[in-house]
């Protein structure tokens, strides 16, 4: 269990008059942060809907049978005050379902000192029922801050310090989906009653029999479209433009986690889906109101919970990071909140892939998240105190497995070569645009390990994307639950011939820039 | 012989026999798994199958796999020896080669259940098979596999935490001996203190407080709290110190260790008692021993949150009442003490939060109290009693109702309507019925001003939380205030900008409905404030409503869409998408009609393929 200290002074607490909403977020007062502002008047109805979604998500339970112990103790929300941004984040309590809400400080209006942090807020079934009682007509105030909202509970029967204690795989659950939303994919923009269409379809038709995927299938030059296994109903995606060359598709599992945005979708104005692959994680982000913004982010299935390791980490072997490297990556984010890995590297002054194991080691010890929609890495703080690593992240039998094939020398490398696509891509510089060819490099490597014959494609960051394996464990799990030793294995061993290049050249004058737009793949 | 024991077995056999192919078995086999007895021959056909091809296999068995077995004439049968024996052995070390961990999980709870040994031969196998272990991924690999439904014991528990503390610590809380309440199993244990020192020795001492949490005894706990209390002179450490020995369920005399404590150190632990007050529970037989000292000494001593929080979460209502009658009628206490006393009194008592289901105690305050205090202390009701006033059933507070009518306490008066509109059972409450009736005498009473109406009724309706209408019919019917404030009155809210949008926004649906059938009338302000709706009700047309909702919905829209064209062509956009929708019992038919209605007082909303084509006679 990892223990987490909350003392909250008061209840959270909403209020409200003829003339005012006001919602009171008591926050974790071991960790202070202060926010007081003026929420704008057309984007009160969005943020209500978008908190009532979170405490929905914050309880769900979508699995059928729950073969670990039942949780009633759930980590409250936890919020982030940054300069350009306040966001509110959960984890179901079945470990599947991750939800972020995302406020643009031009929704609010903030009045005094604001304090930049994270913190918990005290979040309970009764704020959740009280919030269906704010009035967009009302001038809605909120106020994040230890003291809650004082006129209502003043005096009236404080809150008590208390000990959360949260199993240790509920928490690697909330920090293993960072590694996942870091993952290339495709990016698809929809229409919300498209998606809603197959949320009622899946509500009203019960798939007793398998295949239950959802499937999303991207055929060249026409829109993309959405099939419900194992009706094959097909729900056209109207405007949801791709860029694949060749017919693609993407089956995903535990579609029906998607109800948790069934509230939402009647009031969104657009929907961006971003997919990771088959069997992998999905992020779903609800726009209500340019401003504010519900993103959910669903395991590869139910049963494949956050939790399970094996995943995401063993598709990248990279060594560990330098201490030093992942303080001066820390030290730049706390000064600048929000960065891409481009512009880490660039000031902590470390190539790109160093930047990106330190921060992946940010990630794993809840200090930085990675925002899917606008691919930069930010500070976050989980936990008060860093939790202990080694209980978080225990020895990999996979892992440990491929180290210990690498020392003995019993893997092989027959063969890597290099998968070059380019892209003309107009850039922003202090100078202005400029226009430049990018190369995006995948190295596929074959070889031996253990007298098992895989195949691996590794992407330009150092991550398996793709791979075979003659093993037992990949002919049951394909990559679903993560690379094989064997893969893991060839991915150590070949690290010294997967040289870095360039990645960009200067654009030939006369080629016609594309603008990268909704529907494409994430680079 | 289909039907029976024998024949489902033979049949198993003879598709196991002579099946073309793997498909062709996978096919048999489910066939048959379709009857409820196949799993009772899991021994006969899962070990075939693993050995077959357990990648193709391996979701069919799991699927189908049965802790039972049965022989050919239905009686129950021990596979684990006899015939099958060697054969599900030989299943079982092939899985656990191949660290099939939850292959391996169900093969060993069924052993188990046929073990003489039991939980302790599982104990020792599972020790000895941690000790053997090469590392820590392979010691976590073993504890996987014996994940089952058993208890370990002190000295198994003891052994695996010296082997891997990081790995077996979790495992060993998953399966160690749990404390119960002293009135269900007293004495149910005794402390792990070998675990626990252990743990101490380690460092662990977050484990070594669980050991303690879990395994001490009632009379082990008090003897630790006070001797902590006589040990430790520094308040912090002592409270730091009483929070680490905290265990699970307090005995029934709690009250009278915390009494202990507090006479011997006094300030000191008071912020640990009153943390640890929540965990005194009040039974049937009335409040823990050494409550009602408690509560003295801490009045007494002016500790008043510990006083509030012990009469708010241990006491009856019965106390609660009775110490604020006594408040309110103090002469001895200035008159700002006596507000902060009674403040640091209102509250909620105990919380329950259980995922999406919260539950409070609010202790209700009596009719009479609550009158008084208005009497006295109106903004105290106003405030922090708001919410003690109809926390409990059958309460028609006729006395506090009769002084805010008299006062004008608009905000009383909405308050105690948004309680009583939505009651529709009255049996064996004599005095409800007369309030509601007062009630709806002073809502009607408001209709001569509608906008005062329209502005009074919606904070009331307003109010009214999601599902607290069971029956509408029945309500409409038994009471009257709900008929004064939602049927009879529709078009009075019309004259409400504020009230519309309060009620569209409401998330009680017989709310929203009441200015959906506003919206509906056939009046220029219903066009123009459904027209200012529009981002409320365009999402009705892809929320979930019942039909008869959805029509009233539908009839909003078409005035919004009389409004102007802009407007209209909204609703037109947006409803020929909610055309994608595939609900069951959504009005398509009514949709169309919609649309049609639409674009027939619009024609330049019409596309072309919409335009009115007249065909004429063909000519010769």
């Amino acid at each position: 269990m990892i223990p987490v200290l909350v003392d909250y002074a008061s209840p959270s607490s909403f209020f409200a008059d003829d003339r005012t909403n006001q919602l009171g977020l008591s926050t974790n007062q071991r960790r202070p942060v202060r926010l007081h502002a003026r929420v704008a008047r057309s984007k009160v109805l969005s943020v209500r809907l978008a908190l009532q979604a979170l405490g929905e998500l914050v309880w769900s339970d979508d699995s059928w049978l729950s073969d670990d112990e039942y949780m009633s103790i759930v980590l409250d929300p936890v919020i982030t005050v940054h300069p350009d941004r306040v966001f509110f984040e959960a984890f179901s309590q079945d470990q599947s379902s991750y939800g972020v809400v995302v406020l643009d400080r031009g929704v609010l209006e903030c009045e005094g000192r604001v304090d930049h942090g994270t913190t918990n807020v005290d979040f309970t079934a009764w704020l959740w029922s009280a919030l269906g009682e704010m009035r967009s007509r009302r001038e809605t105030w909120l106020r994040i801050g230890p003291e809650g909202f004082a006129v209502q509970t003043t005096g009236a029967g404080g809150r008590f310090e208390g000990k959360v204690e949260l199993p240790e795989p509920w928490v690697r659950g909330f920090l293993q989906m960072q590694a996942a939303a870091a993952m290339l994919g495709t990016r698809l923009e929809l229409r919300p009653v498209d998606l809603l269409a197959a949320i009622r379809h899946l509500r009203f038709s019960k798939a007793k029999v398998s295949p239950r995927a959802l499937r999303w299938e991207m055929e060249p030059g026409a829109e993309a479209r959405l099939v419900l296994e194992p009706w094959e109903q097909v729900i056209p995606l109207r405007g949801a433009q791709h860029s694949y060359a060749e017919k693609r598709s993407i089956r995903v599992w535990g579609r029906r986690r998607l109800k948790l945005l069934e509230p939402l979708l009647p009031f969104a104005s657009t929907v961006r889906v971003y997919l990771k692959g088959r069997a992998l994680p999905s992020f779903y982000a609800v726009e209500l109101e340019p401003g504010v913004t519900f993103v959910l982010g669903l395991s590869g299935w139910t049963g494949n919970k956050w939790a399970q390791s094996g995943g995401f980490d063993l598709l990248s072997m990279s060594s560990e990071p330098d201490a030093a490297e992942v303080d001066r990556v820390l030290a730049a984010l706390r000064l600048s909140f929000a960065m891409d890995l481009g512009a880490i590297a660039a000031a902590c002054g470390m190539q790109r892939a160093h930047a990106e194991a330190a921060v992946m080691r940010l990630c794993r010890q809840g200090m930085a998240i990675f925002d899917v929609e606008r691919r930069q890495i930010r500070y976050r703080e989980l936990f008060e105190e860093p939790p202990d690593e080694s209980k978080l992240f225990p020895p990999d039998a996979r892992r440990q497995a491929a180290l210990r094939l690498a020392t003995a020398g019993q893997v092989v490398v027959s063969n890597v070569s290099v998968r070059e696509t380019s892209k003309q891509r107009r850039l922003k510089t202090p100078e202005g645009p400029v226009e430049r060819t990018i190369t995006y490099r995948e190295w596929q490597v074959d070889g031996t390990a253990a007298g098992q014959t895989s195949q691996i494609v590794v992407s330009d960051a150092g991550k398996i994307v793709f791979g075979t394996c003659s093993c037992a464990f990949f002919k049951e799990n394909l990559l679903n639950m993560g690379p094989c030793e064997h893969m893991a294995a060839l991915l150590l061993a070949s690290e010294p011939q997967r040289m870095d290049m360039p990645s960009s050249v200067e654009a030939a004058p006369s080629v016609r820039l594309g603008e990268g737009r909704g529907g494409d793949h994430e680079a | 012989m289909a039907g029976t024991h024998a024949g489902l077995k033979e049949k198993i056999k003879r598709a196991l026999s002579d099946a073309r192919g793997d498909d062709d078995l996978l096919e048999r086999l489910s066939e048959l798994a379709k009857d409820w007895r196949f799993s009772g021959f899991t021994y006969l056909f899962a070990p075939v199958l693993w050995r077959r091809n357990r990648v193709r296999f391996r979701p069919f068995i799991l699927a189908h796999f049965g802790e039972w077995a049965v022989d050919e004439k239905g009686s129950q049968l021990n596979p684990w020896k006899g015939a099958h024996a060697s054969e599900l052995e030989q299943w079982y070390r092939a899985a656990d080669e191949a660290d099939d961990v939850e292959v391996v999980r169900r093969l060993q709870a069924w052993k188990i259940r046929w073990d003489d040994a039991g939980s302790g031969a599982w104990q020792d196998q599972l020790v000895s098979r941690v000790e053997r272990a090469l590392d820590g991924a392979r010691r976590r690999t073993e504890l996987a596999k014996f994940e089952l439904a058993q208890q370990l014991d002190e000295s198994h528990a003891v052994k695996l935490y010296e082997l891997d503390p990081s790995a077996a610590g979790p495992f060993i809380q998953r399966h160690m001996v749990r404390r119960l309440p002293s009135w269900w199993k007293p004495s149910a244990t005794s402390l792990w203190q070998e675990l626990r020192a252990a743990a101490q020795r380690k460092g662990d001492d977050a484990f070594a407080d669980l050991v303690y949490k879990r395994t001490a005894e009632d009379a082990r706990w008090k003897r630790d709290v006070l001797d902590l209390a006589e040990r430790v002179s520094d308040s912090d450490d002592l409270c730091a110190g009483l929070k680490r020995l905290q265990i699970d369920w307090l005995p029934s005399d709690s009250g009278e260790v915390f009494l202990e404590l507090l006479r011997k150190r006094g300030n000191a632990s008071v912020p640990y008692v009153l943390g640890a007050i929540q965990g005194m529970r009040r039974t049937y037989y009335g409040a823990p021993k050494g409550y009602e000292k408690l509560v003295e000494l801490a009045w007494e001593r002016r500790w008043l949150a510990l006083w509030a929080a012990a009469l708010r979460s241990v006491g009856s209502p019965a106390d609660f009442n009775k110490q604020v009658r006594r408040l309110l009628r103090d002469s001895v206490l200035p008159g700002d003490e006596r507000r902060r006393c009674l403040g640091i009194l209102a509250g909620v008592g105990r919380e329950w939060n259980f995922g999406p289901f919260g539950a409070a105690a609010i202790p209700p305050l009596e009719d009479d109290v609550a009158a008084e205090m208005y009497e006295r202390s109106p903004e105290m009701v106003r405030g922090p009693f708001k919410k003690h006033v109809f926390s409990g059933w059958h309460m028609g507070y006729a006395k506090l109702t009769d002084a805010v009518l008299r006062a004008h306490d608009e905000v009383l008066i909405d308050y105690l309507a948004s309680r009583l509109v939505t009651r529709s059972w009255f049996h064996g409450d004599k005095a409800t019925p007369d309030v509601v009736v007062r009630l709806s005498q002073h809502y009607e009473a408001l209709a001569h001003d509608e906008r005062e109406f329209a502005r009074r009724g919606a904070n009331v309706l307003g109010a009214v939380p999601a599902f607290a209408v069971y029956d509408y019919e029945r309500l409409i019917k038994s009471n009257r205030l709900a008929r004064v404030l939602w049927e009879r009155r529709a078009s009075l809210y019309l004259s409400s900008d504020a009230a519309i949008r309060d009620l569209l926004e409401s998330p009680q649906i017989f709310a929203q409905l009441l200015a959906f059938r506003a919206l509906a009338r056939d009046d220029d302000r219903a066009r123009r404030l459904a027209s200012e709706s529009l981002d409320l009700l365009r999402a009705t047309l892809l929320r979930p409503l019942h039909r008869k909702t959805r029509f009233k919905a539908f009839g909003a829209l078409w005035r919004a869409a009389e409004h102007d064209e802009p407007t209209a062509r909204k609703v037109a956009d947006a409803a020929i998408e909610a055309f994608a929708l595939p609900d069951k019992r959504y009005p398509k038919e009514a949709l169309l009609a919609l649309v049609a209605r639409i674009k027939h007082r619009y024609p330049a909303l019409r596309s072309a393929s919409e335009e009115l084509v007249v065909y004429g006679e063909a000519l010769p």
